[in-house]
């Protein structure tokens, strides 16, 4: 009962394509967990689920216990593929948005890590390069005490020292009773900061275990089992 | 939280109407300064004879004076659709949709923030005008306006007049929103889609307005056009029904975009 | 001292082994204080549980020790510092030698070799 997320024969079709089939899933709270797969395989459609910004098919989807809506967005960290900040903000104003929006936000730790990064919190969203409004957005997502993060590929396409930044960001700033769900297809630069990965395929689990269970079972690490699970 | 809502959209769209309507009424000021209408007999006439600096800077300005009007009118539609648009149909969606806010809370938000506009911009046209003209005692004059208005019109319809222009613009927004919603639900080519579920929605309202008319006809219509008196009583019951018609019609725009929203979110 | 770790084992594993040598060779020293789990967690890059559970094996073998609230402390006993390097020695020996007789040479070669190494080093 205490998972923080569950599914339920979860399925979402989009017309006649089968998005999630029939995916039943528990994340306990507290750990790191990686969303793997490659593209296409429901990664995206499962964390939108979670986030109520699609609304399943069939079957159920729980956050701490609760459907979809309010008061799990309360609780929900989320950081989208997408960059969602807006062009007439300066960094300043989103942090104040965040700031009335969601009480377990921290201004603080969003203003110390933006000045490690060098980034003046006068200076407009609008003006910024897409890398750097990367990393504000990870920022402010990072900045709150959230009970799950939900972070879509949050590590594709950066070269890898943004890489090893955002890992870094992640690893130092989540809320340690919390779960974050990191999806994505580099699987080896995230291997080692997980605690338990979950491969999707074609809209189904075929797996869900702990990074060392694989390790140890056939002695090799997760990227060389993901190759071998979806080989073309 | 529709507080806090209406907070930051009315910050977001401020930087657009308040520059313009502080331009608006300066250009007025210039216009009155240099003085390019006057007061002839009771009417109000254009003066620019002759071709000489003045007169050619007399033309520049009143030219720069309507086209400013005109550009707040654009505007004001422009900014509604694309505040609806953008900021929750589009990547900013990501952001304004996993809010803990209820939906119809954001679509409020966003018809409150452009009916306060609406209303603004329709002030500072007014304004703008009254500026323009240089009347002689102004306030007195605007209380004779108003009085005659009054007496001629009736209570009733003086308090009817301002309540069907806001409904319908409220109306008006809902439809734009409830078109927008329903391209959305298209995978391709959403905007089109739009277009064709605004005239279709368009279309609807015509058709219920027709059959009103005709379902009444014998209490209204019929009657209003054997009327004889210069503002006859049924006046007021058409103005009052279409106010009633405008906002049935706003409320189910309002439910239909709500429900698309809730349940048929798919950002790109 | 960097930390070390490759793909194929299970990282608490390597954990461990990391921490032994970093706690034999003096990084940290007798009777020291840890940094906090989620500290070493971010400097080795891993998952703070994972680190948890390796510094928990730690403790069971009796390396390390933590006291309720003021956190965790390296062994103040010598000795089994000692026993800890001795049996890494071993380790490391045997699997050197296993290398070596994989690329066949025999015990007698293999000692000449070292030795001539060892004098090398000195000078």
């Amino acid at each position: 009962m205490n998972y923080i997320l569950e599914c339920n024969n979860l399925t979402k079709t989009f017309g006649p394509t089968i998005a999630l089939n029939n995916v039943n899933l528990n994340v306990e709270r507290g750990k790191i967990v990686g969303l793997l797969g490659p593209n296409a395989s429901g990664k995206t459609t499962l964390i939108k689920l979670c986030n109520d910004l699609l609304t399943p098919t069939s079957g159920e989807i729980l956050i701490g216990g609760k459907k979809p809506g309010i008061e799990t967005k309360r609780i929900i960290s989320y950081l989208p593929e997408r960059t969602y900040l807006n062009d007439w903000m300066r960094v300043s104003d989103i942090i104040e948005f965040f700031k009335d929006f969601y009480t377990d936000f921290v201004p603080d730790k969003a203003y110390d890590m933006l000045s490690k990064l060098n980034i003046d919190p006068k200076d407009k969203l609008k003006t910024m390069s897409k890398g750097t409004k990367e990393k504000v957005q990870l920022i402010l997502v990072m900045s709150r005490e959230a009970d799950l993060y939900l972070l879509d590929e949050p590590i594709g396409g950066v070269d890898p020292a943004a890489r090893d930044y955002i890992l870094d960001t992640i690893l130092s700033n989540y809320n340690e009773s919390g779960t974050v769900i990191i999806s994505t297809h580099l699987i080896s630069d995230i291997e080692k900061i997980l605690d338990e990965v979950i491969f999707l395929k074609e809209g189904q689990i075929v797996l869900q275990k702990t990074v060392d269970e694989i390790r140890e079972e056939t002695g090799k690490s997760v990227d060389a089992l993901f190759r071998e699970v979806f080989k073309c | 939280m529709l507080g806090k809502l209406l907070k930051y959209e009315i910050k977001a769209t401020a930087r657009w109407f308040l520059p313009i309507y502080i331009i608006i009424i300066l250009f007025a000021f210039i216009n009155r300064l240099i003085n390019p209408f006057q007061k002839v007999g009771d009417t109000y006439t254009a003066t620019v004879e002759g071709l000489n600096f003045l007169n050619f800077m007399r033309g520049i300005s009143i030219f720069v004076y309507f086209a400013l009007i005109v550009a707040v009118i654009a505007m004001t539609f422009i900014i509604i659709i694309q505040r609806f648009y953008k900021n929750l149909l589009g990547d900013e969606g990501y952001l304004m949709f996993t809010l803990p806010v209820k939906t119809w809370q954001h679509i409020i938000s966003k018809l409150l923030t452009s009916m306060m506009w609406i209303i603004l911009s329709f002030l500072v046209i007014i304004s703008s005008i009254l500026i323009l003209l240089n009347i002689d005692n102004l306030f007195s004059e605007l209380g004779r306006l108003i009085s005659t208005a009054r007496e001629f019109l009736g209570d009733n319809l003086m308090i009817l007049i301002p309540i069907v222009a806001l409904i319908s613009s409220a109306y008006s927004i809902l439809t734009v929103y409830n078109a927008l919603s329903i391209g959305h639900l298209f995978s391709k080519h959403r905007i089109l889609a739009s277009f064709g579920a605004y005239m279709v929605i368009y279309i609807v309202g015509q058709i219920v307005f027709t059959i009103f008319a005709f379902a009444t006809a014998n209490k209204i219509l019929v009657p209003l056009s054997q009327s004889t008196a210069m503002v006859p009583p049924q006046v007021a019951t058409l103005i009052a029904s279409i106010t009633v018609i405008y906002a049935l019609l706003g409320i189910a725009n309002f439910i239909v975009a709500n429900v698309i929203l809730n349940r048929k979110l798919n950002l790109e | 001292m960097s930390w070390n770790l490759t793909s194929d084992r299970p990282i608490y594993a390597q954990l461990i082994e990391q921490m032994e040598l970093k706690i034999c060779s003096g990084v940290y020293p007798l009777g020291s204080k840890l940094p906090s789990v989620r500290e070493l967690a971010r400097e080795a890059s891993v998952n703070p549980n994972t680190m948890q559970r390796a510094l928990s094996k730690l403790e069971e073998s009796g390396l390390l020790y933590s006291v309720r609230t003021s956190g965790r402390f390296v062994t103040e006993d010598k000795n089994m510092i000692k026993e800890t390097k001795k049996r890494i020695a071993r380790e490391q020996i045997q699997e050197l030698l296993k290398k070596m007789t994989d690329l066949g040479f025999d015990q007698q070669e293999i000692l000449s070799m070292l030795n001539d190494m060892a004098k090398e080093l000195k000078k």
